[in-house]
């Protein structure tokens, strides 16, 4: 009984070692942000991040392409002072 | 002890799971007499139906008098087209100098043109051109002051008895939002506009009436209002009385949608988004589905000897 729930404990430890065929790469990812809960949470935030940025400035971006010229932005030059 | 109590909990009933996974699974499969009959029955209705309401649609579409008015090739037709906002700002031109005289605009402000056709400082000079009555003052009076940015676009007529009175009975409806009010939206503004002629033999019209085949019933009240030159635009563009009918329709559309341009924003970012999660749901669904999918069971029946 106690023979099997160190096995147990063991094969769980196991599971926490990067996959085999993970590149050098990959494994230092996952050991610095996958391995853990807490560093995984933070990773995830921090992508969270910049994903969000560069999605919202890329839909933009095609949005002011598809209209150039059609803008306010494209016509307020004309309409300024100073 | 504690480990293999929860473990034997997990485990899940293997039989059951696969019958119900089965109504989940992508691959080819047979399907029973009830659940054709069903399909069928639901394909024989639905489409039923669809064809009733298409018929009873186009039948409506027919009857009238009314000429329906052509669709145009709109520079903010499509999925991901904004409006055109030099043509907003001529078309509030061609209001403020045409339209304005007879219709208000009671639900429009002065500070909805703010980055959409004018700048702040224009849209100010534009609201102190305007008087409007505030009150009561610490007298109990009320008085004329020059507009300001919160106030909305004056009104030509202080009530609908007093519009009615000058117009021979015909009510000028309030335009703020006229575009999504009528039938045929920004096309039909442009036909009513261009599209007046002379009646044709056998249409008697009363006095202060006009014809015009895009208005139901053909007599309508306002005048042809929309001529080549009629005013001259800021921006130097030709004001030929299609361009004219063409701008106002677009600043007109932009009055009923002000939120044209930021929801085609969100479309692209929903579709881009949901493009993102439906190759997240392929490739999960995949991934947990592969050890179902690759698994073999095998049956080594116990031979008699044993």
């Amino acid at each position: 009984m106690l023979k099997l729930h160190r096995e147990e404990a063991n094969n769980l430890n196991k599971l926490e070692a990067p996959p085999e065929n993970f590149s050098t790469a990959m494994r230092a990812l996952y050991n610095l942000v996958f391995k853990r809960t807490s560093t995984y949470a933070v990773g995830i935030m921090a992508s969270v991040f910049f994903f969000e940025r560069a999605f919202d400035v890329g839909a933009e971006s095609l949005f002011e392409y598809a209209n150039k010229g059609k803008l306010w932005k494209d016509i307020k030059d004309k309409y300024e002072q100073e | 002890m504690a480990l293999r109590i929860t473990s034997s909990l997990l485990k899940s009933a293997n039989g059951q799971t696969l019958q119900q996974l089965n109504k989940f699974s992508t691959s080819a499969k047979a399907w029973s007499r009830g659940q054709k009959t069903l399909a069928m029955l639901t394909g024989i209705t639905v489409g039923g139906a669809s064809a009733l309401l298409f018929a009873l649609e186009s039948s409506v579409r027919a009857s009238g008098g009314e000429v329906h008015p052509p669709e145009q090739p709109w520079s903010h037709n499509g999925i991901i087209q904004s409006l055109d906002h030099a043509s907003i700002r001529r078309g509030y031109e061609v209001y403020k100098q045409v339209c304005a005289a007879c219709h208000s605009m009671k639900y429009i402000a002065y500070r909805n043109l703010i980055g959409v056709s004018h700048t702040e400082a224009e849209a100010k000079a534009e609201a102190e051109e305007a008087m409007v009555k505030d009150g009561p003052n610490d007298l109990g009076e009320y008085f004329m002051r020059p507009g300001k940015l919160s106030d909305y676009f004056p009104s030509p007529y202080p009530n609908e008895e007093a519009a009615r009175a000058a117009n021979n009975g015909a009510y000028p409806p309030d335009l703020s939002w006229i575009v999504s009010a009528r039938k045929g939206g920004e096309d039909y503004i442009f036909a009513l506009l261009t599209g007046y002629h002379d009646p044709p033999a056998g249409i008697v019209l009363r006095e202060g009436q006009y014809y015009n085949p895009y208005f139901p019933g053909g007599a309508i009240g306002m005048a042809q209002a929309l001529y080549n030159e009629a005013l001259e635009y800021s921006d130097g563009t030709p004001a030929t009385a299609s361009q004219l009918a063409k701008d106002v329709s677009v600043f007109l559309k932009w009055a009923s949608e002000p939120e044209w341009d930021e929801r085609k924003r969100m479309f692209i970012k929903a579709m881009g988004m949901l493009s993102i999660l439906i190759g997240l749901t392929y490739y999960i669904k995949r991934h947990k589905w592969s050890s179902l999918k690759s698994r073999k069971i095998s049956y080594h029946p116990r031979s008699k000897s044993e």
